[in-house]
């Protein structure tokens, strides 16, 4: 009694430190209530869906895929490689060293080892395939073909390299037997599976990156130089500072480049652009160190020049805080084969390298043929073939599609979820498919944007006679995610879908963009003649 | 027993004297922050508070920092600084409500007063 008489007259005569130490008790807690939310964060944002995808994490990991096969039969294996970094790579309080204006580039030349077995249910295990990755930010679609040398039950894959902490994933797996008497995929028109995602790496990998140049006037334009190593562009990486502060479109756009007397001149000609504003940005976002993979495709030469930059003409700039800010290093020697230029009207400036990647695509199959990413063209008996393409959400959709002039300053945007446009009237984009022999029957499945009911989907054989493509009313199949579901008898090799906002939804709901989410193609095609 | 109390409550005594246990109990904050990995501004923010409870203004204080926070937010936003905006339009709120509690507390303490 006595003691809690002179408590309560201790925490009376000292009420106001009672309260600091109540203030610090709130503080701790309220900050233990956020630890959890955030913690919680990283499962939802990568969303791996182990059904289908395999992470390689360490040395020797081994994960397994179950399948089937009978020795001295021949088959076919496809898969997706992605490579990044780990966690554990990247430097702590990236976002502080950020508002410092200096960043790292994580990227490092590691290169990481897979094999890959077929196994049999009696521990046999025998090795068919091992190939490397190059850097630690990968992408490629694998195919490996042969004769199995056991009768196996599934597919193993085994990461053996020395050294490196990248993190392998490992998607889109498809087995096919081969017909007996057919040729491996090297002969002409047998199969094709495209080749993308090919890089030319960070430059700059591994080194403090700085701001070397940040947009003061909109007069101005701010770009690399590099050499081009494929036969198409798909993409470029940059690293952006893309504050608060920045307003209106700016243009990523390509131009050609040439090497005269030591100095790069840039022809005044763009060949295609892209922009980027806050809205969009955000949906080129590749990690959390600012980089971000913006698409731009168009057709480029090996071993010639490019000029690849922003143009701020449709851009306001603040007098204080200035534009985009590109990082990169002042230094030019690291990137021999081009160089960062300031543009200012027909005058050039060089200022170093910024941190660029260069996303590409190469030829390949018959003819020199490109089929998109996804797709996938196989013989399934000695005269039928067949053309599969299913979007896999990736940056490289983007290179199937056409814009219209009338939304030639309008962006797409979104790509990760799947590509829209805004819904104005008048606006719409084509997504072409092209399965390089006859076609005759051809099922198509679309389904659009979330909670978007606003798009209209045509399709045409010439780009002349459009015929709508009905929405099903079928609950069941809008559940699975197929919105649109059609079997087009039109025989063709070359077919194209139209996507345009629907008017009257645009009315009454306000919907404010159109466009797909996913589409997956599946054709019969006649293969008479073809080896 | 009291031979130990005696000096320890002296020491405290002098030490409250000399406002040094407030300044230890901000130190503390600025700590508190640091180790919580809070951003500078927040932990400024915080050892203004510690200091607040410890020496309270008067309410019209509390209104008028709040009304002239409140006030340089369409200033930043027409120079284009949003996120500082954002940020200070937050501090405007938290001292609009610290110049409701003092005003409360200073009602109660006149109440108590009078009484």
């Amino acid at each position: 009694m006595v003691i809690l008489k002179s408590l309560k007259h201790v925490i009376a005569a000292n009420q106001r430190y009672f309260m600091v130490l109540l203030l610090f008790l709130l503080v701790l807690f309220y900050n233990n209530v956020n630890q959890v939310v955030e913690a919680e964060l990283p499962s939802e944002k990568t969303g791996i869906n182990q059904d289908t995808n395999l992470f390689l994490g360490s040395k020797d990991e081994r994960r397994e895929v179950p399948s089937g096969g009978v020795i001295g039969d021949k088959y076919r294996i496809t898969f997706d490689i992605k490579v990044r970094p780990s966690e554990a790579h990247y430097p702590q309080g990236i976002f502080e060293k950020l508002e410092g204006k200096e960043i790292f580039a994580l990227e490092e030349l590691t290169s990481t080892t897979l094999n890959v077995y077929v196994a049999s249910d009696f521990n046999e295990e025998t090795l068919i395939h091992s190939f490397t990755t190059q850097g630690s930010n990968f992408y490629s679609a694998q195919e490996i073909s042969f004769i199995a040398p056991i009768t196996f039950s599934k597919l193993v894959f085994v990461r053996s390299e020395k050294k490196d902490d990248n993190q392998i994933f490992l998607s889109a797996f498809r087995l096919t037997q081969l017909l007996s008497g057919q040729a491996f995929p090297s002969a002409p028109g047998f199969i094709k599976n495209n080749n993308f995602r090919e890089t030319i790496n960070a430059p700059v990998a591994g080194k403090k990156l700085k701001v070397i140049y940040t947009f003061r006037k909109n007069n101005r334009v701010a770009g690399q130089v590099f050499k081009a190593q494929t036969d198409y562009l798909t993409g470029a990486s940059f690293c952006l500072d893309f504050g608060d502060e920045i307003k209106g479109n700016y243009i990523l756009q390509l131009n050609e480049a040439s090497l005269t007397n030591g100095r790069y001149e840039i022809s005044p000609v763009v060949l295609t652009q892209t922009f980027i504003n806050k809205e969009n940005i955000s949906g080129f976002a590749e990690s959390k160190e600012n980089i971000y993979h913006i698409p731009i495709n168009h057709k480029i030469e090996r071993d010639k020049y490019y000029f690849i930059g922003f143009d701020a003409i449709h851009s306001s700039i603040s007098p204080l805080t200035g534009g985009l800010k590109i990082f990169g290093n002042r230094s030019s020697s690291e990137y021999t084969e081009g160089a960062a230029l300031a543009v200012t009207g027909r005058k050039n400036k060089e200022i170093g390298d910024f941190y660029f990647k260069i996303w590409g695509m190469s030829d390949s199959g018959k003819d020199g043929e490109l089929l998109p990413n996804g797709s996938f063209i196989e013989k399934i008996s000695p005269n039928v073939g067949r053309y599969l393409y299913e979007t896999p959400s990736h940056v490289s959709d983007y290179l199937n599609l056409e814009e219209s002039e009338r939304n030639r300053s309008k962006a797409f945007y979104s790509f990760k979820e799947g590509v829209a446009a805004p819904a104005e009237s008048g606006n719409y984009f084509i997504f072409s498919i092209d399965t390089q022999f006859l076609s005759t029957k051809l099922r198509l499945e679309i389904s659009t944007l979330e909670d978007n009911f606003g798009t209209v989907v045509h399709y045409s054989t010439d780009r002349i006679n459009w015929k709508e493509v009905e929405r099903k009313k079928d609950a069941s199949l809008e559940e699975s995610g197929k919105e649109f579901v059609q079997v087009i008898t039109d025989s063709s090799n070359k077919y194209f879908l139209r996507f345009s906002p629907n008017p009257d939804t645009k009315k009454s709901k306000g919907a404010s963009s159109f466009g797909f989410k996913r589409i997956k193609v599946l054709t019969e095609l006649q293969l008479d003649g073809v080896r | 027993m009291r031979a130990i109390i005696n000096p320890i409550k002296q020491i405290f005594q002098l030490l409250v004297r000399v406002k040094a246990v407030d300044y230890i109990l901000v130190i503390l904050a600025l700590l508190l922050g640091a180790i919580l990995n809070w951003e500078m501004h927040d932990i400024a923010f915080l050892m203004a508070m510690t200091w607040f409870v410890m020496h309270p203004w008067k309410r019209e204080y509390y209104a008028l920092t709040a009304l002239i926070l409140i006030f340089l937010v369409p200033i930043l936003i027409l120079l284009s600084r949003e996120r500082y905006a954002s940020e200070i339009v937050i501090y405007g709120y938290y001292f609009l409500v610290f110049a409701v509690i003092a005003g409360v507390a200073e009602v109660r303490h006149e109440q108590t007063n009078n009484s």
